[in-house]
């Protein structure tokens, strides 16, 4: 009777403690929305991220921040990561890129960019075939380009094909690259990597 | 009572370890690649990071803010037979688009940092990969800023990089 009760003693406690660490375990993985790093001057939203005890953290001038202590907090360590974008960040990024003035449409661009937000190729190919705006057509087409940067080929094609459109500025920064993607295949093929 | 104590206990004992796992992440704000080889002779050239691509795509960043330029490339540098002591040195530098300030990131700074290395033969051997990872943001203003990769010979002799990867990521 006594080994028993010490048997449904064990079990009660291990099913507590299970239920406890995955109570606070869980709770911790639940972030209130944040705010998204704003490409202004101030930039104080950052600064105060990276404020926070961190290995990625800058070294404060003494009196700036606080001093680091023996044990974080897990707040401050995750307070100087940077801040993901939420959902809705990336939904208004998206409509801003799309509804927004020249200002606001660059803005969303670099936004989205400095968030690590990939933009869909489409929106990307409307943007630099089709915006009014010369500055976002461009920044639109560079984006564009980065994922193609792997292949030769795919970059060679996006380029070609950007030709056509009828931006003087597209076709004249797509000749640019292709002028010197041939530059660098003549530097390659000049000199070969052998093997024995 | 016992039982009491080893419920607070193992209570105390799952806060702790809950407590102890912080979500902490990076996020890649650039990626690049390009295939094939780069080579050059030994004055200061503009590296390709991708295929007819010398700067990555402009991206924001705050006062401040940390950032890594993560670079890795296929390294080889051929000088005269015998010589093993020249060196390819690599810069990467950020330029801010709105002042056009210019600035090297740590620890590409100065002549001195060697890539990889002339391994005493005077073919185009020894290929290695090479890696380093420069970081920028302290005391540059907040603005949109591109990446750019250079390289030069400390002599005589041939560099090549090829297959490289650019990351810039905080």
């Amino acid at each position: 009777m006594k080994q028993a009760l010490g048997w449904i003693e064990r079990g009660v406690v291990a099913l507590l403690s299970a239920a406890i660490g995955w109570t606070l375990g869980a709770s911790q993985h639940v972030h209130p929305p944040q705010a998204a790093p704003q490409p202004s001057l101030a930039g104080a939203g950052v600064l105060r991220a990276t404020q926070g005890w961190s290995v990625m953290s800058y070294p404060q001038p003494p009196g700036t921040a606080a001093a680091p202590s023996a044990s974080p907090s897990p707040a401050s360590v995750e307070a100087a990561c940077p801040p993901r974008a939420t959902p809705q960040e990336r939904t208004q990024w998206l409509n801003a890129i799309r509804e927004g003035d020249e200002s606001t449409r660059i803005d969303g661009l670099l936004k989205t960019r400095s968030a690590g937000v990939p933009l869909p190729d489409d929106l990307l190919q409307t943007l630099f075939e089709n915006d009014a705006s010369e500055r976002v057509r461009l920044l639109a087409f560079e984006n564009y380009l980065e994922p193609r940067s792997g292949s030769v080929e795919g970059m060679r094609q996006a380029l070609q094909a950007a030709l056509d459109i009828p931006s003087a500025a597209i076709q004249a920064d797509a000749r640019r690259r292709l002028s010197q993607l041939a530059e660098l295949e003549h530097n390659d093929a000049a000199h070969p990597q052998l093997t024995q | 009572m016992t039982i009491t104590r080893t419920l607070l206990c193992t209570a105390v004992a799952a806060a702790l370890a809950a407590g102890a796992a912080p979500q902490a992440s990076a996020q890649s704000i650039i990626a690049m690649t390009r295939p094939g080889n780069f080579t050059f002779g030994p004055a200061l050239v503009a590296v390709p990071i991708a295929p007819g691509v010398f700067q990555t795509p402009a991206f924001f960043n705050a006062a401040n803010q940390r950032f890594i330029v993560s670079y890795t490339a296929e390294c080889a540098v051929a000088a005269a037979a015998g010589n093993t002591s020249t060196w390819l040195d690599l810069t990467i530098r950020v330029v801010n688009l709105g002042t056009g300030a210019i600035t090297v990131l740590p620890p590409t700074v100065g002549g001195a940092d060697a890539f990889c290395t002339s391994n005493g033969t005077a073919a185009d051997d020894g290929w290695v990969m090479a890696a380093v990872n420069a970081v920028g943001g302290a005391g540059l203003p907040a603005g949109n800023y591109v990446v750019q990769v250079q390289a030069a010979l400390s002599g005589a002799g041939t560099g090549h990089l090829g297959d490289t990867s650019l990351i810039v990521w905080r």
